[in-house]
Protein backbone atom coordinates (compact mmCIF):
# COMPACT_ATOMS: atom_id res chain seq x y z
CA UNK A 1 0.00 0.00 0.00
CA UNK A 2 1.27 3.37 -0.88
CA UNK A 3 1.34 6.58 0.99
CA UNK A 4 -0.82 8.27 -1.30
CA UNK A 5 -3.83 5.52 -1.45
CA UNK A 6 -4.14 6.32 2.24
CA UNK A 7 -4.52 10.02 2.24
CA UNK A 8 -8.05 10.31 1.25
CA UNK A 9 -9.09 7.29 3.49
CA UNK A 10 -6.03 7.43 6.30
CA UNK A 11 -6.15 5.11 9.61
CA UNK A 12 -4.33 7.74 11.24
CA UNK A 13 -6.85 9.63 12.83
CA UNK A 14 -9.05 6.59 13.85
CA UNK A 15 -5.94 4.97 15.30
CA UNK A 16 -5.54 8.63 17.68
CA UNK A 17 -9.33 8.15 18.81
CA UNK A 18 -9.79 4.42 19.11
CA UNK A 19 -8.79 4.24 22.67
CA UNK A 20 -11.36 6.96 24.05
CA UNK A 21 -13.83 4.90 21.17
CA UNK A 22 -13.04 2.33 23.24
CA UNK A 23 -13.55 3.53 26.99
CA UNK A 24 -16.49 6.58 26.08
CA UNK A 25 -18.23 3.31 24.16
CA UNK A 26 -17.96 0.86 27.07
CA UNK A 27 -18.43 3.55 30.14
CA UNK A 28 -21.06 5.84 28.66
CA UNK A 29 -22.95 4.85 25.50
CA UNK A 30 -23.40 1.33 25.96
CA UNK A 31 -24.40 1.68 29.54
CA UNK A 32 -27.04 4.27 28.13
CA UNK A 33 -28.18 2.05 25.51
CA UNK A 34 -28.32 -0.79 28.31
CA UNK A 35 -29.90 1.43 30.40
CA UNK A 36 -32.87 1.78 27.59
CA UNK A 37 -32.57 -2.06 26.78
CA UNK A 38 -33.23 -3.36 30.61
CA UNK A 39 -35.89 -0.90 31.31
CA UNK A 40 -38.28 -3.12 28.77
CA UNK A 41 -36.94 -6.28 31.03
CA UNK A 42 -37.78 -8.05 34.07
CA UNK A 43 -34.27 -9.28 35.11
CA UNK A 44 -32.68 -11.30 38.30
CA UNK A 45 -30.00 -9.16 40.17
CA UNK A 46 -27.06 -9.38 37.93
CA UNK A 47 -29.04 -9.65 34.54
CA UNK A 48 -27.96 -12.71 33.39
CA UNK A 49 -31.56 -13.88 33.08
CA UNK A 50 -34.33 -11.74 31.85
CA UNK A 51 -37.82 -11.20 30.62
CA UNK A 52 -39.78 -8.81 28.34
CA UNK A 53 -42.27 -7.27 30.17
CA UNK A 54 -42.92 -4.01 27.74
CA UNK A 55 -43.50 -1.10 29.39
CA UNK A 56 -44.48 -3.19 32.57
CA UNK A 57 -41.81 -1.29 34.38
CA UNK A 58 -42.79 1.82 33.35
CA UNK A 59 -46.45 1.59 34.17
CA UNK A 60 -45.07 0.39 37.86
CA UNK A 61 -43.61 3.63 37.92
CA UNK A 62 -46.65 5.93 37.39
CA UNK A 63 -48.28 3.59 40.56
CA UNK A 64 -45.05 4.00 42.73
CA UNK A 65 -45.93 6.94 45.33
CA UNK A 66 -42.75 6.94 46.69
CA UNK A 67 -41.28 7.42 43.38
CA UNK A 68 -43.37 10.66 42.71
CA UNK A 69 -41.87 11.87 46.31
CA UNK A 70 -38.66 11.14 45.06
CA UNK A 71 -39.22 12.87 41.93
CA UNK A 72 -40.71 15.70 43.83
CA UNK A 73 -37.44 16.14 46.02
CA UNK A 74 -35.16 16.09 43.50
CA UNK A 75 -37.08 18.85 41.52
CA UNK A 76 -36.52 20.82 45.00
CA UNK A 77 -33.27 19.78 45.98
CA UNK A 78 -32.24 21.02 42.36
CA UNK A 79 -34.22 24.01 41.86
CA UNK A 80 -33.59 25.41 45.01
CA UNK A 81 -30.15 24.55 45.20
CA UNK A 82 -29.80 26.86 41.57
CA UNK A 83 -31.73 29.24 42.69
CA UNK A 84 -29.72 29.59 45.49
CA UNK A 85 -26.27 29.33 44.45
CA UNK A 86 -27.05 31.90 41.84
CA UNK A 87 -28.49 34.09 44.04
CA UNK A 88 -25.74 33.78 46.49
CA UNK A 89 -22.99 33.43 44.12
CA UNK A 90 -23.97 36.59 42.64
CA UNK A 91 -24.33 38.62 45.26
CA UNK A 92 -21.15 37.18 46.86
CA UNK A 93 -19.29 37.93 43.37
CA UNK A 94 -20.67 41.71 43.21
CA UNK A 95 -18.83 41.85 47.09
CA UNK A 96 -15.83 40.40 46.67
CA UNK A 97 -15.61 42.38 43.87
CA UNK A 98 -16.39 46.03 45.31
CA UNK A 99 -13.30 48.01 46.27
CA UNK A 100 -15.20 48.44 50.33
CA UNK A 101 -14.62 45.17 50.87
CA UNK A 102 -11.57 44.18 53.17
CA UNK A 103 -11.36 40.66 53.73
CA UNK A 104 -11.47 40.23 50.12
CA UNK A 105 -9.00 37.01 50.25
CA UNK A 106 -10.54 35.19 53.71
CA UNK A 107 -14.33 35.46 52.34
CA UNK A 108 -12.87 34.22 48.72
CA UNK A 109 -11.56 31.11 50.33
CA UNK A 110 -14.27 30.55 53.10
CA UNK A 111 -16.53 30.62 50.37
CA UNK A 112 -14.71 28.71 47.83
CA UNK A 113 -13.29 25.53 50.42
CA UNK A 114 -16.32 23.65 51.36
CA UNK A 115 -16.34 23.16 47.10
CA UNK A 116 -12.72 20.96 47.56
CA UNK A 117 -13.45 19.85 51.14
CA UNK A 118 -14.18 16.17 50.44
CA UNK A 119 -18.52 15.10 50.39
CA UNK A 120 -17.32 12.38 52.67
CA UNK A 121 -15.59 14.64 55.61
CA UNK A 122 -18.83 17.56 54.75
CA UNK A 123 -21.13 15.23 55.41
CA UNK A 124 -19.44 14.17 59.06
CA UNK A 125 -19.25 17.60 60.17
CA UNK A 126 -22.34 18.39 59.04
CA UNK A 127 -23.96 15.41 60.84
CA UNK A 128 -22.15 16.49 64.20
CA UNK A 129 -23.26 20.07 63.56
CA UNK A 130 -26.88 18.96 62.82
CA UNK A 131 -26.69 16.78 66.09
CA UNK A 132 -30.00 17.22 67.70
CA UNK A 133 -28.63 17.14 71.38
CA UNK A 134 -24.79 18.03 70.99
CA UNK A 135 -24.68 20.09 67.65
CA UNK A 136 -23.75 23.25 67.63
CA UNK A 137 -26.39 24.81 65.74
CA UNK A 138 -28.96 23.51 68.02
CA UNK A 139 -26.96 24.23 70.98
CA UNK A 140 -26.52 28.11 69.60
CA UNK A 141 -29.95 28.34 68.42
CA UNK A 142 -30.72 26.79 72.10
CA UNK A 143 -33.71 24.54 69.91
CA UNK A 144 -33.70 20.95 69.82
CA UNK A 145 -34.76 20.15 65.81
CA UNK A 146 -34.16 16.93 64.85
CA UNK A 147 -32.35 18.44 61.45
CA UNK A 148 -32.04 14.87 60.05
CA UNK A 149 -34.61 12.48 61.43
CA UNK A 150 -37.93 14.58 61.03
CA UNK A 151 -39.61 14.29 57.51
CA UNK A 152 -39.75 18.45 57.86
CA UNK A 153 -35.98 19.34 58.07
CA UNK A 154 -34.08 16.28 56.53
CA UNK A 155 -34.99 17.82 52.92
CA UNK A 156 -33.56 21.34 54.01
CA UNK A 157 -30.84 20.45 55.82
CA UNK A 158 -29.19 18.71 53.20
CA UNK A 159 -30.33 21.41 50.92
CA UNK A 160 -28.61 23.69 53.37
CA UNK A 161 -25.01 21.48 53.09
CA UNK A 162 -25.34 21.17 49.45
CA UNK A 163 -25.67 25.08 48.68
CA UNK A 164 -22.60 25.80 51.44
CA UNK A 165 -20.22 23.11 49.35
CA UNK A 166 -21.12 23.82 46.06
CA UNK A 167 -21.66 27.68 46.40
CA UNK A 168 -17.94 28.17 45.50
CA UNK A 169 -18.23 26.94 42.33
CA UNK A 170 -20.73 29.27 41.11
CA UNK A 171 -19.14 32.31 43.15
CA UNK A 172 -15.58 31.47 41.08
CA UNK A 173 -17.12 31.31 37.72
CA UNK A 174 -19.54 34.61 38.26
CA UNK A 175 -16.89 36.21 39.41
CA UNK A 176 -14.15 35.49 36.32
CA UNK A 177 -17.20 36.52 34.19
CA UNK A 178 -17.59 39.68 36.13
CA UNK A 179 -13.69 40.39 35.51
CA UNK A 180 -13.82 39.89 31.89
CA UNK A 181 -16.40 42.37 31.53
CA UNK A 182 -14.27 44.85 29.73
CA UNK A 183 -13.29 48.42 31.47
CA UNK A 184 -14.25 50.29 28.45
CA UNK A 185 -18.20 49.38 29.29
CA UNK A 186 -17.52 50.53 32.84
CA UNK A 187 -16.06 53.89 31.49
CA UNK A 188 -19.11 54.36 29.06
CA UNK A 189 -21.36 53.45 31.86
CA UNK A 190 -19.86 55.88 34.07
CA UNK A 191 -20.83 58.98 31.85
CA UNK A 192 -24.26 57.73 32.12
CA UNK A 193 -24.99 57.26 35.83
CA UNK A 194 -22.55 57.08 38.97
CA UNK A 195 -25.01 54.76 41.07
CA UNK A 196 -23.14 51.64 41.57
CA UNK A 197 -26.51 49.34 41.71
CA UNK A 198 -28.04 51.14 38.99
CA UNK A 199 -24.61 50.20 36.61
CA UNK A 200 -24.78 46.92 38.13
CA UNK A 201 -28.41 45.82 36.82
CA UNK A 202 -27.70 48.16 33.83
CA UNK A 203 -24.38 46.69 32.63
CA UNK A 204 -22.90 43.85 34.55
CA UNK A 205 -26.05 41.89 35.26
CA UNK A 206 -26.64 41.78 31.24
CA UNK A 207 -23.20 40.87 30.75
CA UNK A 208 -22.95 38.08 32.68
CA UNK A 209 -26.01 36.29 31.47
CA UNK A 210 -23.99 33.86 29.11
CA UNK A 211 -22.16 33.01 32.28
CA UNK A 212 -25.41 33.04 34.36
CA UNK A 213 -26.67 30.51 31.89
CA UNK A 214 -23.66 27.77 31.58
CA UNK A 215 -23.53 27.82 36.09
CA UNK A 216 -27.36 27.18 36.27
CA UNK A 217 -27.62 23.84 33.67
CA UNK A 218 -24.25 23.28 35.48
CA UNK A 219 -25.65 23.58 38.88
CA UNK A 220 -28.97 21.58 37.77
CA UNK A 221 -27.22 18.77 36.37
CA UNK A 222 -25.08 18.20 38.63
CA UNK A 223 -27.69 18.40 41.79
CA UNK A 224 -29.90 16.18 40.00
CA UNK A 225 -27.13 13.31 39.82
CA UNK A 226 -25.80 13.98 43.30
CA UNK A 227 -26.16 11.42 45.67
CA UNK A 228 -23.71 11.13 48.25
CA UNK A 229 -25.07 13.54 50.71
CA UNK A 230 -28.10 12.02 50.95
CA UNK A 231 -26.32 8.57 51.24
CA UNK A 232 -24.23 9.69 54.23
CA UNK A 233 -26.44 11.70 55.71
CA UNK A 234 -30.18 10.61 55.75
CA UNK A 235 -30.17 7.24 53.05
CA UNK A 236 -32.95 9.06 52.10
CA UNK A 237 -34.88 9.33 55.20
CA UNK A 238 -36.76 9.05 57.67
CA UNK A 239 -39.49 7.50 54.94
CA UNK A 240 -38.60 8.88 51.68
CA UNK A 241 -38.95 12.91 52.72
CA UNK A 242 -35.11 13.32 51.81
CA UNK A 243 -34.74 10.71 49.07
CA UNK A 244 -33.39 12.18 45.46
CA UNK A 245 -34.36 10.02 42.23
CA UNK A 246 -30.52 8.99 41.85
CA UNK A 247 -30.77 7.25 45.66
CA UNK A 248 -33.69 6.10 44.99
CA UNK A 249 -32.32 4.25 41.67
CA UNK A 250 -29.89 2.78 44.00
CA UNK A 251 -31.94 1.50 46.55
CA UNK A 252 -34.55 -0.22 44.00
CA UNK A 253 -31.72 -1.13 40.93
CA UNK A 254 -29.26 -2.72 43.21
CA UNK A 255 -30.49 -2.72 47.21
CA UNK A 256 -33.83 -4.25 46.19
CA UNK A 257 -32.52 -6.16 43.10
CA UNK A 258 -35.36 -4.41 40.85
CA UNK A 259 -32.66 -3.76 37.84
CA UNK A 260 -35.83 -3.35 35.32
CA UNK A 261 -37.49 -1.16 37.37
CA UNK A 262 -34.13 0.97 38.09
CA UNK A 263 -33.72 1.35 34.81
CA UNK A 264 -36.71 2.43 33.67
CA UNK A 265 -36.73 5.26 36.07
CA UNK A 266 -32.82 6.02 34.88
CA UNK A 267 -34.45 5.65 31.40
CA UNK A 268 -36.35 8.88 32.32
CA UNK A 269 -33.73 10.45 34.07
CA UNK A 270 -31.54 10.14 30.97
CA UNK A 271 -34.00 11.96 28.97
CA UNK A 272 -33.90 14.89 31.10
CA UNK A 273 -30.40 14.89 30.98
CA UNK A 274 -30.01 14.93 27.48
CA UNK A 275 -32.29 17.26 27.24
CA UNK A 276 -30.40 19.84 29.34
CA UNK A 277 -27.05 18.40 27.18
CA UNK A 278 -29.15 19.40 24.36
CA UNK A 279 -30.09 22.61 25.48
CA UNK A 280 -26.16 23.63 26.88
CA UNK A 281 -24.65 22.30 23.51
CA UNK A 282 -27.19 24.73 21.40
CA UNK A 283 -26.85 28.05 23.44
CA UNK A 284 -23.80 27.33 25.73
CA UNK A 285 -20.66 25.47 23.60
CA UNK A 286 -19.49 28.31 22.64
CA UNK A 287 -19.40 29.14 26.59
CA UNK A 288 -17.48 26.31 28.04
CA UNK A 289 -14.19 27.84 28.19
CA UNK A 290 -13.54 30.87 30.65
CA UNK A 291 -10.27 31.09 30.70
CA UNK A 292 -9.51 35.34 30.12
CA UNK B 1 -15.12 68.73 37.85
CA UNK B 2 -17.25 71.43 38.71
CA UNK B 3 -15.86 71.35 42.48
CA UNK B 4 -14.69 74.74 42.21
CA UNK B 5 -17.01 76.56 41.38
CA UNK B 6 -19.51 75.61 44.47
CA UNK B 7 -16.79 74.76 46.48
CA UNK B 8 -18.58 75.09 49.77
CA UNK B 9 -21.45 73.22 49.06
CA UNK B 10 -19.19 70.60 47.92
CA UNK B 11 -17.46 69.99 51.20
CA UNK B 12 -20.68 70.26 53.19
CA UNK B 13 -22.56 67.01 51.15
CA UNK B 14 -19.16 66.22 50.73
CA UNK B 15 -18.24 65.55 54.56
CA UNK B 16 -22.24 63.97 54.64
CA UNK B 17 -21.52 61.60 51.75
CA UNK B 18 -17.93 60.40 52.77
CA UNK B 19 -20.12 59.71 56.56
CA UNK B 20 -21.88 57.91 54.83
CA UNK B 21 -19.85 56.21 52.73
CA UNK B 22 -17.67 55.07 55.41
CA UNK B 23 -20.54 54.00 57.93
CA UNK B 24 -21.48 51.92 54.79
CA UNK B 25 -17.99 50.55 54.64
CA UNK B 26 -17.79 49.32 57.88
CA UNK B 27 -21.53 47.74 57.55
CA UNK B 28 -20.88 46.17 54.53
CA UNK B 29 -17.49 44.70 56.09
CA UNK B 30 -19.02 43.51 59.27
CA UNK B 31 -21.65 41.54 57.04
CA UNK B 32 -19.01 39.78 55.00
CA UNK B 33 -17.33 38.85 58.12
CA UNK B 34 -20.03 37.12 59.54
CA UNK B 35 -20.58 34.98 56.01
CA UNK B 36 -16.92 34.17 56.24
CA UNK B 37 -17.59 33.22 59.67
CA UNK B 38 -20.55 31.15 59.00
CA UNK B 39 -18.96 29.23 56.19
CA UNK B 40 -15.43 28.90 58.29
CA UNK B 41 -17.78 27.36 60.98
CA UNK B 42 -17.95 23.85 59.56
CA UNK B 43 -14.18 23.67 58.97
CA UNK B 44 -13.03 25.16 62.55
CA UNK B 45 -15.45 22.94 63.80
CA UNK B 46 -13.42 19.93 62.41
CA UNK B 47 -10.34 21.39 63.77
CA UNK B 48 -11.67 22.53 67.38
CA UNK B 49 -13.51 19.16 67.60
CA UNK B 50 -10.21 17.40 66.66
CA UNK B 51 -8.86 18.10 69.82
CA UNK B 52 -11.39 17.34 72.32
CA UNK B 53 -11.22 14.12 74.44
CA UNK B 54 -14.66 12.60 74.95
CA UNK B 55 -15.45 14.15 78.16
CA UNK B 56 -15.09 17.29 76.15
CA UNK B 57 -17.12 16.39 73.46
CA UNK B 58 -20.02 15.29 75.52
CA UNK B 59 -19.83 17.77 78.68
CA UNK B 60 -19.09 20.69 76.62
CA UNK B 61 -19.89 20.87 73.19
CA UNK B 62 -19.68 24.30 72.38
CA UNK B 63 -16.08 24.88 74.61
CA UNK B 64 -13.74 26.70 72.25
CA UNK B 65 -10.84 25.72 73.74
CA UNK B 66 -10.44 21.86 74.85
CA UNK B 67 -9.86 21.44 78.29
CA UNK B 68 -7.17 19.12 77.61
CA UNK B 69 -5.54 19.06 74.02
CA UNK B 70 -6.13 15.45 72.74
CA UNK B 71 -5.16 15.57 69.05
CA UNK B 72 -2.26 13.47 69.38
CA UNK B 73 -4.32 11.09 71.17
CA UNK B 74 -7.19 11.21 69.19
CA UNK B 75 -4.98 10.74 65.80
CA UNK B 76 -3.64 7.60 67.62
CA UNK B 77 -6.68 6.39 67.76
CA UNK B 78 -8.38 6.58 64.80
CA UNK B 79 -4.79 5.16 62.91
CA UNK B 80 -5.42 2.15 65.38
CA UNK B 81 -8.81 1.36 64.45
CA UNK B 82 -8.64 1.71 60.28
CA UNK B 83 -6.03 1.16 57.96
CA UNK B 84 -5.74 4.46 57.17
CA UNK B 85 -2.54 3.54 55.03
CA UNK B 86 -4.42 1.20 52.53
CA UNK B 87 -7.20 3.81 52.08
CA UNK B 88 -4.23 6.37 51.61
CA UNK B 89 -2.54 3.99 49.22
CA UNK B 90 -6.07 2.95 47.39
CA UNK B 91 -7.18 6.77 47.01
CA UNK B 92 -3.66 7.48 45.38
CA UNK B 93 -3.80 4.62 43.04
CA UNK B 94 -6.93 5.49 41.91
CA UNK B 95 -6.47 8.85 41.76
CA UNK B 96 -3.42 8.59 39.64
CA UNK B 97 -4.22 5.85 37.64
CA UNK B 98 -7.56 7.61 36.77
CA UNK B 99 -5.51 10.99 35.35
CA UNK B 100 -2.86 9.82 33.64
CA UNK B 101 -5.34 7.36 31.80
CA UNK B 102 -7.82 10.16 31.02
CA UNK B 103 -4.58 12.19 29.50
CA UNK B 104 -3.47 8.78 27.55
CA UNK B 105 -7.11 8.46 26.11
CA UNK B 106 -8.12 12.27 25.87
CA UNK B 107 -4.60 13.97 24.49
CA UNK B 108 -4.85 12.10 21.14
CA UNK B 109 -8.35 11.72 20.40
CA UNK B 110 -8.14 16.11 20.89
CA UNK B 111 -5.44 16.18 18.84
CA UNK B 112 -7.79 14.48 16.38
CA UNK B 113 -10.01 16.22 17.13
CA UNK B 114 -8.38 19.51 16.38
CA UNK B 115 -6.21 19.06 13.38
CA UNK B 116 -7.36 16.29 11.05
CA UNK B 117 -10.73 15.38 9.09
CA UNK B 118 -12.47 11.89 8.70
CA UNK B 119 -15.89 10.37 8.31
CA UNK B 120 -17.67 10.27 10.96
CA UNK B 121 -15.88 12.71 12.97
CA UNK B 122 -19.05 14.52 14.32
CA UNK B 123 -20.58 11.46 14.83
CA UNK B 124 -17.59 10.56 17.00
CA UNK B 125 -17.35 13.96 18.56
CA UNK B 126 -21.40 13.06 19.43
CA UNK B 127 -19.65 10.50 21.38
CA UNK B 128 -17.89 12.88 23.47
CA UNK B 129 -20.82 15.25 24.02
CA UNK B 130 -23.18 12.77 24.89
CA UNK B 131 -21.04 12.22 28.33
CA UNK B 132 -20.65 15.97 29.13
CA UNK B 133 -23.48 16.16 31.68
CA UNK B 134 -24.06 13.22 31.96
CA UNK B 135 -21.69 11.72 35.18
CA UNK B 136 -20.94 7.64 36.05
CA UNK B 137 -23.34 8.05 38.65
CA UNK B 138 -26.73 8.43 36.17
CA UNK B 139 -24.99 5.40 34.91
CA UNK B 140 -24.54 3.29 37.95
CA UNK B 141 -26.57 0.53 37.07
CA UNK B 142 -25.44 -0.73 34.22
CA UNK B 143 -22.05 0.38 35.16
CA UNK B 144 -22.32 -2.29 38.09
CA UNK B 145 -23.17 -4.77 35.81
CA UNK B 146 -20.15 -4.20 33.59
CA UNK B 147 -17.83 -4.17 36.48
CA UNK B 148 -19.16 -7.28 37.63
CA UNK B 149 -19.16 -8.97 34.23
CA UNK B 150 -15.23 -8.18 33.99
CA UNK B 151 -15.10 -9.59 37.37
CA UNK B 152 -14.15 -6.06 38.78
CA UNK B 153 -16.44 -5.81 41.54
CA UNK B 154 -14.77 -4.62 44.80
CA UNK B 155 -11.40 -4.27 42.74
CA UNK B 156 -9.45 -0.44 42.48
CA UNK B 157 -9.55 -0.99 38.79
CA UNK B 158 -13.43 -1.65 38.76
CA UNK B 159 -13.46 1.90 40.96
CA UNK B 160 -11.27 3.40 38.88
CA UNK B 161 -12.34 2.58 35.36
CA UNK B 162 -16.12 4.31 34.92
CA UNK B 163 -14.44 7.33 35.31
CA UNK B 164 -11.79 7.37 32.68
CA UNK B 165 -14.19 8.78 30.18
CA UNK B 166 -13.74 11.95 30.51
CA UNK B 167 -15.51 14.44 27.89
CA UNK B 168 -14.65 17.16 29.28
CA UNK B 169 -10.70 16.83 29.20
CA UNK B 170 -11.36 16.11 25.56
CA UNK B 171 -13.28 19.30 25.14
CA UNK B 172 -10.46 21.35 26.56
CA UNK B 173 -7.70 19.96 25.24
CA UNK B 174 -9.55 19.98 21.58
CA UNK B 175 -10.15 23.62 21.99
CA UNK B 176 -6.42 24.29 23.47
CA UNK B 177 -5.34 22.48 20.20
CA UNK B 178 -7.06 24.48 18.05
CA UNK B 179 -5.25 28.03 19.54
CA UNK B 180 -1.98 26.99 18.57
CA UNK B 181 -1.02 29.40 15.45
CA UNK B 182 -0.92 27.24 12.12
CA UNK B 183 2.57 29.07 11.73
CA UNK B 184 4.42 27.05 14.07
CA UNK B 185 2.57 24.10 12.96
CA UNK B 186 3.76 24.25 9.54
CA UNK B 187 7.50 25.25 10.70
CA UNK B 188 7.67 22.03 12.31
CA UNK B 189 5.98 20.23 8.82
CA UNK B 190 8.97 21.87 6.97
CA UNK B 191 11.22 20.24 9.69
CA UNK B 192 9.82 16.63 8.79
CA UNK B 193 8.02 16.41 12.30
CA UNK B 194 5.60 13.70 11.30
CA UNK B 195 1.40 14.10 13.58
CA UNK B 196 2.80 11.82 16.40
CA UNK B 197 5.58 13.34 17.20
CA UNK B 198 4.45 16.93 16.69
CA UNK B 199 1.58 16.35 19.02
CA UNK B 200 4.17 14.99 21.67
CA UNK B 201 6.78 17.66 21.28
CA UNK B 202 5.39 20.93 20.49
CA UNK B 203 1.36 20.26 21.08
CA UNK B 204 2.07 18.98 24.97
CA UNK B 205 4.49 21.41 25.90
CA UNK B 206 2.12 23.86 24.89
CA UNK B 207 -1.01 23.39 25.79
CA UNK B 208 0.74 22.51 29.10
CA UNK B 209 -0.98 24.82 31.41
CA UNK B 210 -4.55 23.54 30.27
CA UNK B 211 -3.35 19.89 31.05
CA UNK B 212 -2.17 21.08 34.47
CA UNK B 213 -5.59 22.97 35.42
CA UNK B 214 -7.42 19.58 34.24
CA UNK B 215 -5.25 17.45 36.24
CA UNK B 216 -5.80 19.35 39.66
CA UNK B 217 -9.97 19.19 39.40
CA UNK B 218 -9.41 15.28 38.20
CA UNK B 219 -7.53 14.33 41.27
CA UNK B 220 -9.17 16.26 43.43
CA UNK B 221 -12.48 15.10 41.91
CA UNK B 222 -11.36 11.42 43.12
CA UNK B 223 -10.12 12.31 46.06
CA UNK B 224 -13.96 13.51 46.82
CA UNK B 225 -15.43 10.86 44.91
CA UNK B 226 -17.70 8.61 47.41
CA UNK B 227 -20.69 7.12 45.79
CA UNK B 228 -19.37 5.02 42.99
CA UNK B 229 -16.59 3.80 44.99
CA UNK B 230 -18.58 2.33 47.67
CA UNK B 231 -21.10 0.53 45.93
CA UNK B 232 -18.25 -1.13 44.16
CA UNK B 233 -16.73 -2.36 46.77
CA UNK B 234 -16.89 -4.43 49.88
CA UNK B 235 -13.43 -5.29 51.52
CA UNK B 236 -12.06 -2.67 53.98
CA UNK B 237 -8.75 -3.26 52.04
CA UNK B 238 -10.33 -1.94 48.88
CA UNK B 239 -11.83 0.67 50.53
CA UNK B 240 -10.87 4.79 49.12
CA UNK B 241 -10.00 7.78 51.85
CA UNK B 242 -13.99 8.98 51.13
CA UNK B 243 -15.59 5.30 51.93
CA UNK B 244 -13.58 4.86 54.81
CA UNK B 245 -14.22 8.21 56.41
CA UNK B 246 -17.94 7.81 56.02
CA UNK B 247 -17.64 4.34 57.45
CA UNK B 248 -15.39 5.22 59.57
CA UNK B 249 -17.56 8.52 60.64
CA UNK B 250 -21.15 6.37 60.87
CA UNK B 251 -19.66 4.35 63.57
CA UNK B 252 -18.04 6.63 65.50
CA UNK B 253 -21.78 8.80 65.54
CA UNK B 254 -23.24 6.11 66.86
CA UNK B 255 -20.72 6.29 69.95
CA UNK B 256 -20.91 10.10 69.92
CA UNK B 257 -17.24 9.95 69.58
CA UNK B 258 -16.76 13.12 67.21
CA UNK B 259 -13.34 14.06 68.47
CA UNK B 260 -11.70 10.67 66.77
CA UNK B 261 -14.36 11.42 63.53
CA UNK B 262 -12.81 14.57 63.28
CA UNK B 263 -9.17 13.53 63.84
CA UNK B 264 -9.84 11.15 60.91
CA UNK B 265 -11.60 14.36 58.44
CA UNK B 266 -8.28 15.98 59.28
CA UNK B 267 -6.36 13.30 57.94
CA UNK B 268 -8.31 12.60 54.70
CA UNK B 269 -8.50 16.48 54.13
CA UNK B 270 -4.94 17.58 54.94
CA UNK B 271 -3.55 16.78 51.87
CA UNK B 272 -5.82 18.69 49.89
CA UNK B 273 -5.51 22.03 52.83
CA UNK B 274 -1.84 21.89 52.07
CA UNK B 275 -2.32 21.71 48.58
CA UNK B 276 -4.97 24.81 48.97
CA UNK B 277 -2.42 26.67 51.03
CA UNK B 278 0.11 26.58 48.47
CA UNK B 279 -1.55 26.42 45.33
CA UNK B 280 -4.50 28.79 46.09
CA UNK B 281 -4.34 30.64 42.76
CA UNK B 282 -3.83 27.96 40.58
CA UNK B 283 -6.77 25.78 42.20
CA UNK B 284 -9.29 27.97 41.96
CA UNK B 285 -8.26 28.77 38.42
CA UNK B 286 -8.28 25.45 37.32
CA UNK B 287 -11.49 24.87 38.65
CA UNK B 288 -12.85 28.03 36.54
CA UNK B 289 -10.72 26.71 33.65
CA UNK B 290 -12.25 23.22 33.54
CA UNK B 291 -15.86 24.66 33.92
CA UNK B 292 -17.25 21.35 35.02
CA UNK B 293 -15.66 18.75 37.31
Amino acid sequence: MSRGSLAKWSVKPYLYILPMVVIFGVFSVYPMLRTVFLSFMETNAIATQMQFVGLGNYSDMTSDRHFWRVVGNTAIYGFSQVILTLGLGLLFAAVANSNMVKFRTLFRLSAFYPYVLPIAVAAMVWIYLYNPSRGAINLLLDHRIQWLNSYEYALIALIIVSVWKSLGFSFLLILAGMQNISKEYYEAAALETNNHVKRYFMLTLPMLMPTLFVVCLLCVTSSFQSMDLVAIMTQGGPGHSSNVLMYYIYQEGIINRRLGYGSAMSTIFLLVLVAFTIVYLKFGERRVEYER
Amino acid sequence: MSAKATNVDWDKSGAAAKRKKIAATVIVNAIILVVSLLFLLPLVWIIITSMKDQMDVLKQPLAIIPSEFMFVENMKEVLRRAPWGVFYKNTIIVAVGVLVAQLCISIPAAYAFASFKFKFMSFFYLFVLARLLVSPESLLLPNYLTINGLNLYNTLLGIALPSIASAIAIIIFRGAFLEIPAALKDSARIDGCGDFRYMLVIGIPTIKSRIIAFSITSLVYQWDNYFWPMVITESVQKRTLAVGMAYFGIQAESASEWGLTMAAAILVVLPLLVAFVFFQRQLVDSFVTSGIK
